[in-house]
């Protein structure tokens, strides 16, 4: 515990100090980030539901699914990116793995609190239905992106290469995992085509939770639950099956 | 034993292809043993350290640890350039569950970068960046120390000060230097292994194992007094570097 503690600090130390912002640019990233698909969004004539404010729709999209992109990519960049803590004979893999997921979520976390309180303070957006539901599915957004990073990591051990898959899961997740819209907006008929996602869920869960008045068709606490555990599995049984094969 | 490499075997990637690197590597250190390893180059020295810090695995055998284990001294490649010395001196007390003002006030004794505490190690001069990083690992209290190719790197004032702090070791800590120059070792060492054959020849006596590695590797011999004005010199091009 003592070491996960010290190296989640040391990265939250590193990500500021690379930067000549320091920790401001932890927050305005983000920000930025936001805007700009605001900014898309309006011009294209709103795609959010009537009833759903624009600004917190877009936030409740998109800085999920953000930190599971992110996340997936700290855990399969983690040995190399930690080559150097490595030699380090407390510090395991799984120690880089734990601290560089945990640094993702605080970052993550705060600025979903910052973003979301400053709709709600500047655009009266309505506070959370369910604020457990929403920390829930914030929550789980991260971890099914850190059980997707365990198994492209035990891959990339046998398959050089394999984290060309996090690019292509971040791609087709950006489409289909409902960022700028609510499966309620599409026709039933594509949605066997679209409810296989596990972040699509999480969406759907996180703004059902916040808005009251839209009960998503599709989402479903026990199919993102198994995911988690079942790319969980996957993942670190791989890794311990594999451990000693050289990269 | 404080640290024992069993039975190792392990292949690595080279341009070749995978190549055997080890087949039966046997390596102990007990407490208070002053070892040395000699190979040359690539022969696999760094890569025993390796296997003792546990950052490679082998693929069949065994490496037990007992107790603290140093990483490779002197270098300390986890030393972030973007944070400022003493975060970095607070990142290792708290790994280590040191008190943070004793261990600085060890390091500060050894090396004084007092004054350049709270900038960035990007903009330390390269002979401090060093003497600091040989100072971290120095002052942390292990019962194994393991050095890469050479004890310390630091000015003239340091590397004194390093050579009585080695000459002062407590009795029960070990210490396992890996190296190609055997000039190095006489005064710190007792016994020795030589790499050959993929496999690690103990010598109970350091003389013995520095004629061996000096009869095997007689083409390239010792390091001659050519490269051992390169060592002194230091891989930073600082003129004011010097090694132990």
């Amino acid at each position: 515990m003592r070491v996960i503690v010290a190296l989640t600090i040391r990265a939250m130390q590193e990500d500021a100090g690379a930067s000549a912002m320091g920790y401001l640019a932890t927050f305005i990233t983000p920000l930025m980030t936001v805007a700009i698909f605001l900014v898309s969004h309006l011009v294209i004539h709103a795609l959010a539901p009537p009833d759903m404010p624009p600004a917190l729709f877009i936030i409740l999209g998109v800085l999920p699914y953000y930190m599971f992109t992110g996340t997936m990519k700290r855990v399969t960049s983690a040995p190399k990116r930690a080559r150097s803590i490595l030699a380090l004979p407390r510090v395991t893999t799984l120690d880089v793995i734990i601290s560089q997921c945990l640094d993702e979520y605080c970052s993550y976390a705060i600025q979903f609190v910052g973003l979301a309180t400053l709709t709600i303070i500047f655009e009266r957006d309505p506070l959370p239905a369910d604020p457990f539901g929403v920390a829930a599915a914030f929550t789980a957004a991260w971890l099914i992106g850190w059980g997707f990073g365990l198994v492209i990591l035990a891959a990339q051990r046998v398959i050089p290469g394999a984290d060309a898959a996090s690019k292509i899961i971040s791609r087709v997740g950006m489409l289909t995992s409902g960022l700028f819209f609510v499966l309620g907006q599409l026709p039933q008929s594509t949605w066997p085509y679209m409810d296989w996602n596990p972040v699509l869920h999480v969406n759907e869960f996180m703004r059902s939770c916040w808005f009251p008045v839209y009960k998503s068709p599709v989402a479903s606490a026990s199919f993102i639950f198994e995911c988690i555990v079942g790319l969980f599995v996957c993942g670190l049984i791989f890794e311990r099956a594999i451990r000693r094969v050289t990269p | 034993m404080t640290l024992s490499v069993r039975n190792v075997c392990k292949k690595v990637r080279s341009g070749r292809g995978k190549v055997q690197l080890f087949d039966g590597l046997n390596v102990e250190v007990g407490p208070g043993d002053r070892t040395a390893l000699f190979g040359g180059a690539g022969a696999g020295k760094s890569a025993v350290l390796n296997l003792m810090t546990g950052s490679l695995e082998p693929d069949t055998g065994r490496v037990e640890r007992h107790g603290f284990i140093s990483w490779p001294l002197p270098g300390a490649p986890f030393v972030s350039k973007d944070l400022t010395g003493a975060t970095n001196v607070r990142f290792l007390a708290r790994l280590y569950d040191l008190d943070e003002d004793e261990y600085l006030d060890r390091v500060l004794r050894l090396t004084d970068v007092s004054h350049l505490l709270n900038d960035r190690i990007v903009y330390w001069p390269k002979l401090l960046k060093s003497e600091f990083q040989s100072a971290l690992g120095w002052c942390l209290n292990f019962d194994t120390y393991l050095f890469d190719g050479r004890f310390a790197a630091g000015s003239k004032g340091f590397i004194t000060s390093f050579k009585k702090e080695l000459a002062a070791m407590e009795p029960h800590k070990s210490l396992f230097i890996a190296t190609e120059d055997p000039r190095q070792v006489t005064s710190f060492c007792t016994q020795a292994y030589v790499l050959y054959n993929q496999q690690a020849v103990h010598f109970p006596v350091l003389e013995e194992g520095i004629a061996f590695f000096t009869a095997i590797n007689d083409t390239k011999g010792v390091v001659n007094e050519e490269e051992q004005e390169d060592l002194e010199s230091d891989d930073d091009d600082d003129p004011a570097a010097f090694v132990l």
